[in-house]
């Protein structure tokens, strides 16, 4: 049953994993290209540090194309077709998860041989290094968790969005009061302490956040 | 009769006369009230807000107290005590640790911790020189403020200490150093930093420099007087491109212009021509990597060595050193090159903090009722 699910499941999400591959691979390349315009290995530092960003955009951007196209059939069938397959709905959702991790396997492949093509091109300033194996692992696990958490709130129900959102409008709220009606020496930035929690490890996206750099002092 | 009328008309008119005479001084002298009063209104609050000022610094003098560790000192208000000694105690085995003897020297001048008074959780931390150490009466100088926490009291005062051992230093030297004394290790990240540096410099002596030709690394740094900049910090090529690469918006006078075609002639003399854009290779990240260097390869003694040294900056670092020159730029160009960064991208923390917020989104998945 799970490959009969990985190949309904390949049909929807196929043009979305070759873009996110072709993306994959020539991000690397790309930043190469860029950073050779400098004339300097600061320069090339910096510019290898600012396109870091993009690295962490895709991760996240195939996470989510990946996660939603997992659940597309199922939301635009209105779940007919696995409920009348004989499995519980856990199993089902597990086959569903798994699928689609494999469908992030061609992307982060494409991404080490853009890496290590980069690293063996033979034109990185001297005195500086490169990392293909490190970054490659980072972006996979970085892709894992976007789609681990965008799968998560697709198969969520409309209730678990509901809360999810409300809990959202209800920091704002709180910081808008806090802003308001606090002592302005004394006053808590939620948005900070929220910020810090999500991004700063053990953060669920703290995975995002840091340097990306494929190649460094 | 008529004349008792013109005589009347006369004195009226004489009356009046006196009369409007008499008005003008009388509204400037209104105008004199107001004035005065205003400005005794405005001596009487300027006076409060002194004799407020002067009770609140006699207050926080009288609140001071001084704690007392190693050659430390530290004026700290009353209330504070308590909470701050661990911190001062804890700054003083760190400042031991990266001054060695020179430490001693601390003693000459204290340092101040203030609680705000408007801010109960916030200090104000700063170095006092003492009277007549640069300044006849004194000088507070450095100050770091922010929330208390003993990181914070560590941070100001070493800073605090550092600016006051590298005021003691011989101008000379200081001058070389461009910045404040860093005698703590080198960390990695400079390491790195000083590679960056050396590779980037426009001027090929670095390059030579960073592969491994000691003079070439004296003239990076300025501890070797160059009689010609031109030939002595550029090779042909490095001069070529120095005027492709680093000054491309410039106004292009002729002779940049023939030394861009490649005349090697020009690039010399449009070198010497130049003043104010004249690149120096020796960075402050450089001088600051090759001081800590010399510092850490002569020991704990090294520190005390240097400040009171008063010969030029090459030999005084190679006092502190206690090894000729040569040795120690022989460690720092080879620390420059070899030291390495790991990579950032990915760490065991990273991997397992991602591993168990996948397993927590993937298990929240399956447990969701949607279409039961």
């Amino acid at each position: 049953m799970f490959r009969t699910i990985v190949w309904m499941q390949w049909k929807s999400t196929r043009a979305l994993v070759l873009l996110t591959t072709i993306a994959a691979f020539a991000l690397p390349l790309f930043s190469l290209k860029l950073g050779l315009n400098n004339y300097s290995p600061v320069g090339f530092v910096t510019t290898m540090q600012t396109v870091g960003s993009a690295y962490s955009i895709l991760a996240a951007l195939a996470g989510l194309l990946v996660a939603l196209a997992a659940w597309r059939a199922d939301h635009a069938g209105r779940h007919v077709y696995a409920l009348s397959l004989p499995v519980t709905r856990p199993r089902y959702a597990m086959f569903r998860f798994g699928a689609g991790l494999l469908f992030m396997l061609p992307t982060v492949a494409a991404m080490l041989v853009g890496c290590l093509m980069v690293t063996f091109s033979g034109v990185i300033p001297e005195g500086l290094h490169a990392f293909p194996i490190s970054l490659t692992l980072r972006f996979a696990l970085a892709t894992l968790v976007a789609y681990s958490i965008f799968f998560s709130i697709s198969s969520s129900t409309n209730r678990t969005a509901g809360i999810i959102v409300a809990i959202i409008a209800g920091v704002i709220f709180a910081q808008y009061l806090l802003t308001v009606f606090g002592d302005n020496r004394q006053t808590v930035d939620l948005f900070d302490q929220l910020s810090k929690f999500i991004f700063i490890r053990p953060g669920i996206l703290s995975v995002f956040s840091g340097r990306w750099m494929l190649i460094d002092a | 009769m008529r004349k008792g009328w013109l005589l009347a008309a006369a004195l009226s008119v004489a009356l009046a006369g006196d009369t409007s005479a008499q008005a003008a001084p009388r509204t400037e002298l209104k105008l004199q009230r107001v004035r005065l009063d205003t400005l005794t209104a405005q001596w009487r609050r300027a006076k409060a807000r002194l004799d407020a000022f002067d009770d609140s610094i006699a207050r926080s003098r009288t609140l001071l107290d001084t704690i007392v560790v190693g050659h430390l000192r530290v004026l700290v208000s009353k209330s504070m005590r308590e909470r701050i000694q661990p911190a001062v105690a804890a700054t003083w085995v760190h400042l031991d640790s990266i001054f060695g003897n020179a430490a001693v020297m601390l003693d000459r001048h204290q340092f101040v911790v203030r609680q705000l008074l408007d801010m109960p959780d916030t200090i104000s931390i700063g170095a006092v020189m003492r009277p007549g150490f640069r300044f006849p009466k004194g000088r507070e100088i450095e100050k770091l403020w922010g929330r208390f926490s003993d990181t914070l009291v560590l941070r100001g005062l070493t800073i605090g200490a550092t600016h006051l051992l590298s005021a003691e230093m011989d101008s000379s030297f200081s001058r070389w150093l461009y910045s404040d004394l860093n005698p703590d290790t080198v960390s990695t990240f400079h390491w790195t930093q000083t590679r960056l540096e050396l590779l980037s410099s426009s001027a090929t002596v670095a390059q030579r420099c960073y592969n491994g030709d000691i003079k070439a690394c004296r003239i990076t740094l300025r501890l070797e007087p160059v009689a010609d900049r031109a030939t002595e910090w550029f090779d042909a090529d490095g001069r070529r491109k120095f005027f492709q690469q680093t000054f491309p918006w410039r106004y292009r006078s002729p002779l940049e212009d023939s030394c861009r075609e490649g005349n090697d002639a020009a690039c010399i003399a449009a070198i010497r021509q130049m003043r104010l854009f004249t690149p120096f290779p020796a960075t402050a990240v450089l001088v600051s990597s090759v001081t800590q260097t010399a510092l850490r390869l002569g020991g704990r003694n090294s520190l005390e060595r240097l400040i009171k040294s008063k010969a030029p900056p090459e030999r005084a670092l190679a006092e502190a050193a206690g090894v000729p020159l040569d040795s120690v730029l022989k460690v720092w160009q080879r620390n420059a090159r070899d030291a390495r960064m790991p990579s950032q991208d990915v760490s065991l923390g990273i991997a397992a903090t991602s591993l168990m917020w996948i397993a927590v989104c993937g298990a929240l998945s399956l447990r969701s009722s949607r279409w039961r």
